[in-house]
């Protein structure tokens, strides 16, 4: 193995995951889809512009092509793998889908993860708060309104 | 630990002998790195690591570096990682001023009870930078440190007297934002490989203060111009900073001075005319360039316009 190849492990979705000759540069989000596999977040802008791939790094929502995956070690990562139908997050994705909010649905895990993120620290927002919390998440199908409302709704509905 | 210990080898040490003569010897120190990456544990060893590595890049947050890589594999020298450099992140009261260490994370600006009671213009620009996610990486060293003209924080914290402080080979030493701004120069490339910015400092204020930009959206995005002003009646001082119109983030000096000398301070009133003298000047203190965001002369524009403005919120002058 050369410098610029290097092994650790990382802990995602409360397993811990072996990464073996991996680029020393290389981002969170190619470790998770080209090492791990978890291709549920999504690659888009490669510069932390759009939150398609959002994650959560120790409870924060981060962009995975912007976080060193090295700097991730020992850190609790989750995808949208590791929360999808629980807790608040199917709050997100049960309101998103009654508002017939997703029509590609390629960015749809990013705003999963960082509405249920953001939902985590402001539990009972509005829409104005929303709009400006989710302003990293782009979509270029739905627009914004319908996101903003179900994100508004599931904030009022009761974690199962 | 799952990172491996590898003995990393240091520049050379000059050391004096007893009869007075100068020698060197080789300085072997650990230093926690995994290949070409080093992770840094203190400032000491990032300042080490930057000087033994001088082709090494150098990542704090990454939200700066991240997009400039290429694909996987590229071949790169190496990498030197502050994330581990715990003491260089916090904000504190020291000596009263106030103390932001360079790896604070600019998502704490908007919370900390230090910076929204005594430097409400500096949560007011961490509020216009990037999203959600990147204020959460995005720190304050790098802010500084990146030589780009439009990093946001820079502006406020111009306007709030800031100074830098800087560890190098002499140790560690204070100097003005605006001499740090300068001597870095405007090559456009990397932060500079002679010292470590650690931290900042500047005098806590509940003056009036009004960080605003214009930006391609709404929402995240590097601004295209921004202002930064500061208006402190007791001392009458007024501070105007100027983001991305120029080789740097600059102060508006020809408006500065004009502002002091205009205002009425005992009573309290800047006139309209005072106020839009003060936008004009403060464009014509600018140089900005036509880039694919804006053209010179919407930059100038929108300089006179925004200065005049923020100066009569300033003031509460009835806009017209």
């Amino acid at each position: 193995m050369t410098p610029e190849r290097i092994s650790y492990t990382l802990n995602v979705n409360g397993a811990e995951h072996e990464v073996t000759d991996a680029w020393y540069f290389e981002s969170l989000l190619n470790v998770l889809r080209d090492h791990l596999e978890l291709r549920g977040t999504k690659y888009a802008c490669d510069g932390g512009q759009c939150g398609a791939c959002t994650v959560h790094v120790d409870g924060v929502a981060v962009n995975a092509c912007i976080e060193l995956a090295a700097h991730a070690i020992d850190s609790k990562i989750v995808t949208i793998e590791g929360v999808s139908g629980q807790g608040r997050a199917a709050c997100v994705q049960q309101a998103l889908l009654r508002g017939g909010d997703v029509q590609c649905g390629y960015c749809m895990p990013g705003v999963v993860m960082a509405a249920t993120s953001y939902l985590s620290e402001q539990p009972k927002p509005c829409a104005e708060d929303i709009r400006e919390a989710l302003s990293g998440n782009l979509c270029r199908c739905t627009g914004y309104s319908k996101i903003v409302e179900a994100v508004e709704a599931a904030s009022t509905e009761d974690v199962r | 630990m799952p990172c491996g210990r590898e003995l990393m080898r240091f520049a050379d040490e000059v050391v004096e002998g007893s009869q007075g003569e100068l020698s060197t010897k080789t300085c072997e120190r650990y230093m926690k790195a995994m290949g070409s990456l080093l992770l840094a544990e203190t400032a000491d060893e990032a300042f080490q690591a930057i000087v033994s590595n001088r082709e090494y890049e150098l990542i704090a947050g990454g939200t700066t570096t991240f997009p400039q890589v290429g694909p996987v594999g590229e071949r790169r020298v190496g990498l030197i990682s502050l994330h581990m450099c715990s003491e260089l992140s916090g904000v504190s009261i020291v000596d009263d001023e106030v103390s932001i260490g360079a790896m604070t994370r600019v998502a704490d600006l908007l919370t900390d009870p230090i910076i929204t009671s005594g430097a409400q213009i500096l949560a007011q620009a961490a509020r216009t930078m990037g999203s959600r996610q990147v204020r959460a990486r995005a720190t304050v060293g790098g802010n500084i440190a990146v030589d780009r003209p439009d990093q946001t924080l820079v502006s406020a914290l111009l306007a709030l007297d800031t100074r830098v402080q800087l560890l190098t080979s002499d140790g560690t030493s204070l100097v003005a934002l605006s001499e740090y701004l300068q001597a870095r120069g405007h090559s456009g490339g990397p932060a500079r490989r002679d010292a470590l910015v650690t931290a900042v400092f500047f005098k806590p204020t509940s003056d009036f203060s009004l960080f605003t930009r214009v930006g391609p959206t709404n929402g995240p995005g590097y601004p295209v111009v921004s202002i930064a002003l500061i208006v402190d009646r007791g001392s009458k001082d007024v501070r105007l900073a100027l983001g991305n119109v120029g080789e740097t983030v600059f102060r508006a000096a020809s408006a500065e001075t004009f502002a002091r000398q205009e205002i009425d301070w005992h009573n309290g009133i800047a006139t309209a005319e005072t106020c839009a003298e003060f936008g004009a000047l403060a464009a014509a203190d600018s140089n900005p360039a036509t880039d694919i965001a804006a053209t010179e002369a919407y930059r100038r524009h929108a300089i006179s316009v925004m200065a005049r403005r923020a100066l009569e919120q300033a003031f509460e002058v009835e806009t017209r």
